[in-house]
């Protein structure tokens, strides 16, 4: 493994803290409220990073400077979440991309009760459930919060002290209605298929070359090889390929080299289905379903 | 034929050494002659009296100038804030004259800005400009009420 990316790992596997976050919720295995769902994705491919290109002009690919690896992924999948709503008609603007440092903060501290001491990380339950109980801010200036640009130190900082009290009404006006946990193939695709997104934490590692960056194949898969404690998000599909596989956002900046199919954004790549599997038996990837979004705002100029 | 030569030569060289950015044409046009929104304004305070409209075009002119060139508005609710920021520090009383706001209104809305969308450069200089006409209107019709007070 490159030492490059060793900082960049930040996902703690505690099946405690899942069961933990399950047991609090009204739907927690998404696999048991699939029904309307089942089988659509079967055969299908699904490009699901398009909705955020379509809205945003190009894709907002992150780039962790610390191990908030929890956040990016789970910033990444409300993004695609807003982007989504704004096609399907809501009233709804994209004014900033969703700030990654809150939700790490509201997972450790708020959801976590501090319980992963000064080390770097989270588990995707704890900040999947801190954007639904807390909501999330985007990217601009708060009162004594400036958010407008990505901050790795102001990470560790929240990561270490949680969000500020005074910023918690305006964060809980913007939450995730739902999150239900994910354990199989056959259910990503079927969420997929549907424009939902979905994070992914696992110990699975990928291939890297001497700079750390991740090699792909031909076809743009990534080689399967060693252990990352690591969090992305699933952005697509495609189950109509000889070789089924999923498309995985990392958080990385343009960190991919090698074969690529489709015009993936920075830093995406393709998973063999086998390997999703693995991933999501590990049992702590989540799909977040309707954000609380913004509304257009109309500004009342009779001020004078 | 010297002179001529030295002319071309001069202008020539004068044209070298100004950057080609230079030549971009100018987006602000000075307004000299009162537009609508102008004439609007000045109805609008037909009954405020000469201190007020001085307030007034301070406001405004104020404001027009600020809001070109500053950065630290990030969108069109900020601007709003500011405003009410700045009716304080002149000791402005909001409310005083309702037929402003019926122009403001007016005429934010036909330019598209009664929503909070980013202050880009193009927002920002419609807002300058409307704000830079209102000035000239309040200016006008402080002149008119002046009766040789200073201007």
């Amino acid at each position: 493994m490159a030492s490059q990316i060793n900082h960049l790992f930040g996902h703690i596997s505690s099946p405690k803290s899942v069961e933990k976050v399950l047991s609090e919720l009204p739907m927690p295995v998404f696999s048991a409220f699939a029904d309307e769902v089942r089988e659509s994705g079967k055969g299908k491919v699904r490009l699901g990073y398009q909705a955020v290109e379509k809205i945003l002009g190009e894709f907002n690919t992150r780039h962790q400077g610390t191990g908030d690896c929890t956040a990016m992924g789970t910033a990444g999948v409300i993004d695609g979440t807003k982007c989504v709503q704004i096609l399907n008609g809501l009233s709804e603007e994209f004014l900033s991309e969703t700030a990654t440092e809150p939700i790490y903060g509201l997972g450790r501290i708020e959801i976590g009760r501090g319980q992963f001491g000064s080390g770097a990380g989270c588990t995707g339950a704890y900040v999947a459930q801190a954007v639904q109980k807390y909501g999330t801010l985007r990217r601009q200036k708060y009162e004594g919060l400036d958010l407008t640009t990505y901050s790795a130190r102001m990470a560790d900082r929240l990561g270490m002290t949680g969000l500020p009290d005074n910023l918690e009404p305006t964060a809980k006006e913007h939450p995730i209605k739902t999150i239900s946990l994910v354990e199989n193939y056959d259910d990503l695709i079927d969420l997929l298929y549907n424009w939902y997104f979905v994070t992914v934490a696992s110990g699975q590692g990928f291939y890297t070359d001497q700079y750390g960056r991740i090699v792909l194949d031909d076809e743009g898969f990534a080689y399967p090889r060693g252990s990352w404690p690591h969090q992305m998000h699933f952005t697509g599909f495609d189950d109509s390929y000889k070789r089924p596989g999923v498309i995985c956002q990392n958080s990385w900046g343009d960190c991919c080299v090698g074969g690529k199919r489709y015009k993936l954004p920075k830093g995406a790549f393709f998973i063999d289905k086998a390997i999703v599997n693995r991933m999501l038996s590990e049992r702590d990837s989540w799909v977040y379903s309707t954000f609380i979004g913004y509304k257009k705002q109309k500004i009342d100029w009779g001020i004078f | 034929m010297k002179k001529i030569l030295a002319l071309v030569l001069c202008l020539s060289m004068t044209g070298c050494l100004i950057p080609p950015e230079m030549f971009k044409p100018s987006v602000n046009v000075e307004v000299t002659e009162l537009t609508q929104a102008g004439k609007d304004m000045g109805a609008a305070i037909d009954a405020a009296s000469y201190e007020d409209c001085l307030v007034l075009y301070k406001l405004f002119g104020g404001l027009a100038l600020y809001i070109k060139e500053s950065k630290n508005e990030q969108d069109v609710g900020q601007v709003v804030n500011l405003i009410k920021k700045c009716q304080v520090d002149l000791g402005y009383e909001s409310g005083k004259f309702p037929q402003i706001n019926t122009v403001t209104v007016k005429y934010i809305e036909s330019l598209g800005l009664n929503e909070n969308i980013n202050l880009d450069s193009v927002a920002r200089e419609k807002i300058s400009n409307l704000f830079h006409e209102f000035a000239l209107g309040v200016k006008s019709k402080a002149e008119s009420k002046s009766n040789g007070k200073p201007n």
